[in-house]
């Protein structure tokens, strides 16, 4: 049968009509033990202290997990993104977990392993991060003004890369032009929201000295590569598995902290850990859209036809590279698409 | 130690008996005590209807509801709307001819959702049918494809 021009009945539907889909949250196994993270209330602060006793100490709580206690298993505690450009001014990988330093309203900074997820929301809330709140950088225009405060505190300054696109004479088409309107824009900041969030799964297997982590990602391969490089493991022993994805709209391309922190406990305690997504989480620890500042001008002969478009745009990349600069190339980039535009710069 | 109390519930036909904690959703109890993961939870804030199933008939948001609260109630989730395994009720058949789900995240709440509304109204308007899922998101489908569904099944739409 061509499939061309036909309508090609989907091998999923049926499962998932009849509730029997296996989306991340459905995995279940022996001995499974459920996460929660502690995150930064502050968009800046340093973390003085963590005290965990207490927490520890609630019956059902196998593990509270610092950044110390991760050290010893990773050969490398930053997530790097595969998207190398000669455009970075400077680098800011996200870490598994904080170590003095949090930089977003979300970002984790201890992680609780318990019997449920129930339980382990119980201890989160007894962990006591003694923070010192700094200046955040809110406002990815104002942040680049002289001596405003820095995302990061060693940063020399908060921009991560500068670079042009475009094509043709665009000083000529202006000077030619009929009219010349001039507009700036703020395309704010959105959430992707997939209905299902963000879940991570693991198993350590001792007896074949394999990693096996179901994860709700648009990229396994990409996982797969940054668990091996974090851990200093060849990538024949770890295995990425993606079950069905409830929707993903790019957040979930990206390899994110709670995913190395989820097969990092289940090395460390030798039992299957899930964590899963709430709603409050993916509204603060996962990738959002945009927030741009545009101005533009645009150049048109006397029959209102494009003659040229110039212009700059700000984008807020955020405090750490989670996805490289294509995100701000394709934003400008694309203008051009929609349209027969001679210049754009 | 957590309180927790027996209930006596019935889940898509089939009774049941459990010691749960006072405080699990029913939403968590069918998907980790009885293991019926098909009822999806997306919020759990009773926004997005993912989670929706059927108490005694009614559409309710398990996410919402306490496992205790269900003691002596019936409860029907998708696993229990197909007549067999080798057959959909109409509505998920319409659902799959018309492409009336993507992922299919939202599908569970969607369909227990609309048994409830086509019981009640069972010649819409595309207009009914809107309304009707207004409490329940998809963020793929763009809504058409489940409202064709609908509208072919109860025949108010011309092939």
């Amino acid at each position: 049968m061509s499939l061309i021009g036909n309508s090609v009945p989907r091998l999923e539907d049926e499962p998932l009509l009849r509730g029997k889909g296996r989306f991340i949250d459905d995995l279940h196994m022996p001995r499974m033990l459920e996460a929660a993270f502690v995150r930064s209330p502050h968009a800046h602060a340093l973390v003085r202290g963590i005290r965990k006793d207490a927490a520890r100490a609630l019956p059902g709580v196998h593990a509270v997990l610092v950044r110390a206690d991760l050290l010893p298993h990773l050969r490398n505690e930053f997530i790097v993104v595969g998207l190398p450009s000669k455009d970075y001014k400077q680098n800011v990988n996200r870490p598994a977990l904080v170590a003095d330093e949090a930089v977003y309203v979300g970002q984790p900074v201890a992680m609780v392993v318990a019997e449920n997820r129930y339980i382990a929301e119980d201890a989160a809330a007894l962990v006591e991060v003694d923070w010192e709140p700094l200046s955040p950088a809110a406002d990815c225009s104002a942040a680049l003004s002289p001596g405003a405060p820095t995302a990061h505190r060693g940063s020399p300054h908060n921009l991560l890369a500068e670079f042009p696109i475009g094509y043709g004479d665009v000083d000529a088409a202006f000077a030619s032009a009929a009219h010349v309107f001039k507009e700036s824009f703020w395309q704010h900041r959105g959430g992707s929201h997939s209905i299902e969030c963000r879940g991570t799964v693991a198993a350590s297997d001792p007896n074949e000295e394999r990693l096996t982590v179901w994860t709700s990602t648009q990229m396994a391969h990409a996982a797969l590569r940054v668990l091996c490089d974090m851990l200093g493991r060849d990538e024949d022993s770890v295995r990425v598995v993606t079950p069905d994805v409830g929707g993903g709209f790019g957040p979930k391309l990206v390899f994110y902290a709670e995913d190395i922190c989820v097969a990092l406990a289940a090395i460390i305690l030798g039992r299957p850990v899930k964590w899963i997504e709430d709603r409050l989480e993916h509204f603060v620890a996962t990738t959002q859209e945009r927030d741009q500042h545009w101005d533009v001008e645009v150049a048109v002969d006397g029959e209102a036809r494009l003659l040229g478009i110039r212009g700059t745009l700000i984008h807020d990349h955020g405090a750490y590279t989670a996805r490289g600069v294509n995100l701000p190339y394709n934003s400008a980039e694309q203008i051009a698409i929609g349209y027969e535009l001679p210049r754009i710069e | 130690v957590e309180e927790s109390r027996p209930i006596s519930v019935e889940v898509n036909g089939i009774a049941f008996r459990r010691e749960v904690s006072v405080r699990t959703t029913l939403a968590d109890f069918l998907r980790h005590d009885l293991m019926l993961t098909g009822t999806h939870v997306g919020c759990e804030h009773g926004v997005c209807g993912a989670c929706t199933v059927l108490v005694n008939g009614r559409s309710a948001r398990s996410c919402l509801m306490l496992a205790v609260q269900a003691d002596g109630e019936s409860v029907t989730t998708i696993e229990g709307i197909a007549p067999s395994p080798t057959t959909l009720h109409p509505l998920q058949q319409a659902l799959k001819d018309h492409h009336g789900l993507q992922c299919g995240f939202c599908t569970p709440g969607m369909v227990t959702t609309l048994i409830e509304f086509l019981r009640d109204c069972p010649k819409p308007t595309e207009r009914d049918v809107r309304v009707a899922i207004s409490g329940n998101l998809c963020r793929c489908t763009g809504y058409q494809g489940i409202i064709d569904a609908v509208l072919r099944v109860t025949s108010t739409k011309d092939e």
